[in-house]
């Protein structure tokens, strides 16, 4: 039998109200990663998705749960679930004993009209140069509102 | 057509639970510049009246709220040899009697306020709770997204162990996770990715926690949502 004082319940609450699932991609091209002489080199490349249908005035209200697929680090098929940030560094190879690496940074920022994925890839070594392989980093965020 | 039968009503409450909001923080707090490389920390505790670690999940801005971050999220700025970044980082912790602590840790240059707002959330072993009213229109269609009904469970992993949960969905579903120590306190929303955290994988039909080596058994409390 239906207990209709749960019903209140859902009406009143809050849960978080789902609003947007949209899915990203972004591209991180092989490129030559010169070592560091003082300026760390690195290379972003960003991707966005729209909020349209939230409107300026939900900014503050948004929570997201991002769920990606970073190619260099998962299996086909398999995504992190990414609550703001992915960071890490990779090795390429080594040179005279020493490891070869790039360091990456995966990043979500929530601005007033959209939601900004950025992969920045650099190389902090002072040895040596580094081409990492391209990067590609694909997945699907869902956008919900809170009653801030 | 109106329903005369109730019994025909299926009511997704007794079977599955959806995320209730029982709370909700915001606050600010400054934080000074870091020395390009040598860390900065800072934080506040707000308690938040409910006397019990619950789940949450937040939002946190440099900028008096024109850009956000999630919470473990990080705000980049410069750069540094020795790291290859210079960045700010903001997670949310609760303790066992309901003391939300946020906490920054600061490599730029430079210093901030920080404001932040969090969701706390009615947990699996909850007792009887009153969640936060909303003023939001609620959508009860399907197709707008509604709140989002979850199986839910916690597994205990210990060091540089993983534990497999399978949800059979044949599709990749949206998840939350957060970690514990004795069930009482309850960590920040989990995702990050690195060699010495907590991560948590999902494919079509599984989710994989994992506990990498140098992190103490620990409880992983989990939600699996069963619609897109």
């Amino acid at each position: 039998m239906l207990d209709f004082s749960k019903l209140a319940a859902i009406s009143k609450a809050a849960g978080f109200q789902y609003y947007d699932i949209q899915n990203f991609s972004l591209v991180a091209p092989s490129q030559l990663l010169t070592k560091f002489t003082g300026t760390y080199h690195s290379y972003t490349t960003t991707a966005t998705i729209s909020k349209n249908r939230l409107g300026t005035a939900l900014t503050s209200q948004i929570l997201s749960n991002t769920e990606a697929n970073l190619d260099n680090l998962l299996s086909a098929g398999q995504y992190y679930l990414v609550n703001g940030a992915i960071s890490g560094t990779i090795t390429v190879g080594s040179s005279g004993g020493f490891p070869i690496f790039y360091k990456y940074d995966f990043n979500i920022t929530s601005t007033a009209t959209n939601i900004v994925y950025s992969l920045t890839i650099g190389n902090p070594s002072a040895v040596n140069d580094v081409t990492p392989p391209t990067i590609t980093i694909t997945g699907k965020t869902y956008l919900y509102l809170a009653p801030f | 057509m109106p329903v005369t039968d109730a019994s025909k009503i299926i009511s997704a409450v007794p079977a599955y639970k959806m995320d209730q909001i029982i709370g909700i923080v915001t606050a600010s707090f400054a934080i000074g510049a870091g020395g390009g490389g040598s860390p900065v920390t800072a934080g506040n505790n707000q308690t938040s009246g409910l006397n019990v670690a619950t789940y949450h999940k937040g939002l946190w801005s440099v900028d008096n709220g024109t850009t956000w971050f999630d919470m473990n999220g990080s705000y980049l700025n410069g750069t540094d040899p020795a790291t290859g970044q210079l960045s700010l980082s903001v997670v949310s912790y609760m303790g066992p009697t309901g003391q939300l602590s946020v906490n920054a840790t600061n490599t730029t240059t430079s210093a901030y306020t920080i404001l932040y707002k969090v969701a706390l959330l009615a947990r699996i072993d909850s007792q009887t709770i009153t969640p936060v009213s909303t003023a939001l229109t609620l959508n009860y269609k399907s197709n707008l997204n509604y709140m989002k009904i979850y199986k839910e469970g916690i597994v205990n992993i210990g060091v540089g162990g993983s534990s497999i949960i399978n949800h059979g969905l044949n599709k990749i579903p949206n998840i939350n996770c957060w970690n514990s120590f004795d069930d009482v306190a309850i960590g920040d929303n989990l995702g990050i990715v690195q060699t010495t955290v907590p991560d948590v994988v999902v494919d079509n039909n599984n989710l994989t926690i994992s506990n990498p080596t140098g992190f103490a058994a620990r409880n992983f409390h989990y939600r699996i949502y069963l619609d897109a």
